[in-house]
């Protein structure tokens, strides 16, 4: 016992703890009800904390263990008391022997600090343990992070799980690897809003699952259509195998999930803090935890190695398509579409090399319709068989090289919480403009490591300065979605935004009144070089007491036009609405925005809007600058 | 290692064509090559919950859209992972490489040196492994089991 102490303790006062803690519990009365362990004592063993899964509740900073099923706890107050816990923990491992193949993360810990005489956690002992363990064959942990995905702006929130690699594991038989995942058990007969309120406010518990890699990677990159960066760990062989333990004994309970904090992303930390106390990953998210924000916390501690990326399909046919020769889009689009024997004839003219290429394209292009649901899966089933058909009779090896890995990283982008301040003129008054924002890209920020022309803010708060020395809120966006995914010959997505808020609203010259706002659109997008335009048909709800019968429906037409180039991007919009219902009245807007990104963290803005409105002109400008941390 | 199995798979090859849970509607090649509906709102709903069942994988491995692969034999693995990786693995063949392709190679066991063979052997004989949209996961593999048989260098994994 002597000798795990020593090897146990490096630090003075923990070893004290930790001796005293020994005397008390080896006695062998274990009385334990009257043990006198200092609470103090036993948080500062931030391990036992992380093996316990407790938190630090950021509305009354009391501790209590975000596991929400009562069989993790070996005593009654394990969820809020972390020192009875540990009693009965020391107590019931040592007395049943078998307990401790249930709880082996927790007994190997307690062994290590010498409060606990016997560990038996070997194969004879725990063969279930042992035989879960195998399947893994764990060589290394890989952190797997999906990106967000095109056309769906949520999915920024992106997830992260865990891939344990196996021993002689190679990249041709990466997918054979098992995967640790934590996601919410959802119920698919719930209606889509409950199912989605559900999921935001922990009406779903959350479950530790064990899931092949080639089933994630599947869900992610081929149903999903998200690209994946896959983040090897430097994890040592003690650290990794104290993780799978600890997953082992997650396994049967169930937490509440919720969508902002106790998230995937953030779950995954709690099992890598265990792994390697050291990191205290989860102490640096109390509020939310953005998955690639995650990324760039782990970034600063030397715990990754190798990176790799795996293209989805919808980027591996992206690729394809800017890969294929212009004069080849048409056939190959024809040949997507119908078997005709006149597009077979025509593509016998072209070299074996280019009719491989479109027969690929032709099949991937079809897939990703299909999956879409924009053909018949009948008529595509037949059809693309055919077109595999027709391909294998051409000699192997795909004439695309894989997609390219992209220069920068989701985890690379910038950073997600933005403040700003900015200076101008708001209908001839000068203003000092405040704005906070707690999430997470405008579509002005610069766009490397975000997918282009999308956008997505929560909680965005202006507050005004004037001249007249009071102090007021302008604006408050309560969720921003924009998504303008281009359209071209081979992809025809819809671009839609939605806009929900309190925003000025002109009812008179001298009123302006703060209005409950909601804006939905939707409508298409083209590219023409660096140039990005759309045009979204858009209905407007408004709600203010003020305004004559209290609401107002208007309708109207959104069309604008973006540019990126180098470290500068521009903005430019124009809205025109009129009335549908309540109060009666038209609404146009012309607005300019203008972003030079001295770095990827700051930037300096400029913006103007005229809004006409019932016969009078409002106008404002700003300069400022954005500062992202 | 994995050659009793394979033996037995082989001398249940006939039999297993007629496990109607396997063949039914909802299990053939064609309804498996577009899983997933990707509209708008699911992507949203998926995305806020991360749902562990937000997408049919979920309703295939639990037998809930009427394909039940429970009763599947399972070749240290091969069928399952053919199974999940239906469309990707017919692309693969067609073309004669890709990652399933490699995957279905290691978890044969096949070594290095004759995994070459096996993809030509394979994309020579797509059409006997794909004859109708409506082929199971586990008629493919038996078929690949099948064409391995045949070449000298391949018979040995079985």
């Amino acid at each position: 016992m002597n000798n795990s102490m020593s090897t146990a303790c490096s630090v003075t006062q923990p070893c004290i703890t930790v001796f005293l803690l020994l005397i008390l519990t080896s006695s062998v009365t274990l009385a334990s009800n009257q043990t006198p362990l200092s609470t103090d004592n036993v948080e500062t063993q931030q391990q036992w904390l992380n093996l316990l899964q407790f938190r630090r509740s950021d509305w009354n900073n009391r501790l209590q263990s975000e596991v929400d099923s009562p069989d993790f706890f070996l005593s009654k107050k394990g969820k809020h008391d972390p020192k009875a816990e540990l009693r009965a923990s020391i107590e019931q491992l040592s007395q049943t022997r078998s307990l401790q193949c249930r709880f082996p993360a927790r007994a190997q810990w307690l062994h290590q600090q010498g409060l606990l005489d016997k560990l038996d956690i070997t194969p004879d002992n725990c063969p279930d343990l042992h035989q879960w363990l195998q399947q893994f064959n764990a060589e290394s942990i890989s952190l797997i992070f999906p990106a967000a995905y095109l056309n769906s702006p949520s999915s920024m929130f992106g997830h992260t799980f865990l891939r344990v690699n196996q021993h002689g594991q190679s990249n041709n038989n990466r997918l054979l690897a098992q995967t640790i995942n934590f996601a919410a058990n959802v119920n698919h007969e719930d209606p889509e809003l409950i199912y989605a309120f559900r999921g935001l406010f922990g009406g779903y518990p959350g479950v530790i699952t064990v899931k092949p890699y080639y089933q994630k990677a599947k869900e992610y990159s081929e149903i999903e259509n998200r690209d994946i960066w896959e983040y090897k760990l430097n994890f040592t062989d003690e650290e990794i195998e104290r993780l799978l333990l600890h997953t082992w004994e997650l396994l049967p309970n169930y937490f509440d999930y919720y969508f902002f904090d106790e998230n995937c992303a953030y779950r995954i930390l709690t099992l890598l803090d265990v792994a390697r106390p050291s990191l205290h990953l989860t102490d640096k998210f109390h509020t939310y935890a953005i998955p690639s924000d995650t990324l760039r916390s782990m970034n600063t501690s030397d715990l990754i190695g190798e990176i790799l990326y795996r293209p989805s399909m919808a980027t591996q046919l992206e690729h394809k398509i800017n890969m294929l020769p212009k004069h080849l889009h048409k056939l190959t689009l024809a040949t997507a579409k119908s078997g005709s024997e006149t597009t077979k004839l025509e593509l016998k003219n072209y070299s074996i090399e280019e009719q491989a290429a479109v027969l690929e394209v032709a099949f991937d292009h079809l897939r990703y319709q299909a999956q879409q649901q924009e053909v018949p899966r009948q008529h595509a089933a037949e059809y693309s068989l055919a077109l595999l058909k027709q391909r294998s009779q051409l000699p192997p090896d795909s004439p695309f090289p894989p997609a390219p890995k992209p220069l920068v990283r989701d985890d690379e982008g910038h950073k997600t919480f933005e403040i700003s301040i900015s200076q101008g003129n708001v209908n001839h008054r000068q203003t000092t403009r405040l704005t906070l924002r707690p999430a997470y890209h405008d579509l002005l920020d610069p766009s490397a490591g975000y997918p282009d022309g999308a956008q997505i803010k929560f909680l965005e708060t202006a507050i005004d300065y004037r001249e007249t020395g009071t102090l007021r809120v302008s604006s408050f966006t309560g969720l921003n979605i924009t998504s303008l995914t281009p359209r071209n010959d081979f992809f025809k997505p819809i671009s839609w935004r939605i806009d929900a808020g309190l925003y000025r609203k002109h009812l008179s010259k001298t009123d302006d009144p703060l209005t409950g706002t909601l804006n939905i659109g939707a409508g298409h997008s083209y590219n023409i070089g660096n140039q990005q335009l759309y045009a979204l048909l858009e209905v407007q709800y408004q709600h203010q007491h003020r305004m004559p019968s209290n609401y107002s429906a208007n309708l109207g037409l959104h069309v604008g036009w973006l540019t990126r180039k180098n470290n500068w991007q521009h903005h430019l919009a124009l809205i025109h609405t009129d009335s549908v219902a309540g109060y009666n009245h038209y609404y146009d807007e012309l607005s300019w925005q203008l972003s030079y990104h001295l770095q990827s963290n700051l930037s300096l803005t400029g913006s103007t809007q005229v809004s006409h409105t019932e016969g009078q002109y409002f106008h404002e400008y700003q300069l400022g600058i954005e500062w992202r941390f | 290692m994995i050659k009793p199995l394979l033996i037995g798979s082989l001398i249940m090859g006939a039999s297993t064509l007629a496990f109607a849970d396997n063949s039914g509607p909802g299990c053939g090649w064609g309804s498996m090559l577009f899983e997933g509906s990707s509209g708008t709102p699911s992507h949203v709903v998926a995305a806020t919950t991360n749902g562990t069942s937000g997408n049919n994988t979920f309703g295939m491995t639990s037998g809930t859209n009427g394909c039940d692969t429970s009763k599947t034999l399972d070749y240290k693995g091969t069928s399952a992972v053919v199974f999940h990786n239906m469309d990707r693995l017919s692309s693969d063949i067609a073309k004669g490489e890709g990652e399933i392709l490699d995957t279905v190679a290691s978890v044969m066991g096949i070594e290095s040196a004759d995994v070459p063979t096996f993809k030509r052997v394979l994309h020579e004989n797509f059409d006997t492994l794909y004859p109708t949209s409506e082929v199971t996961s586990e008629q493919v593999v038996n078929a690949i089991i099948t064409v391995m048989s045949k070449e000298q260098s391949l018979a040995k994994y079985i």
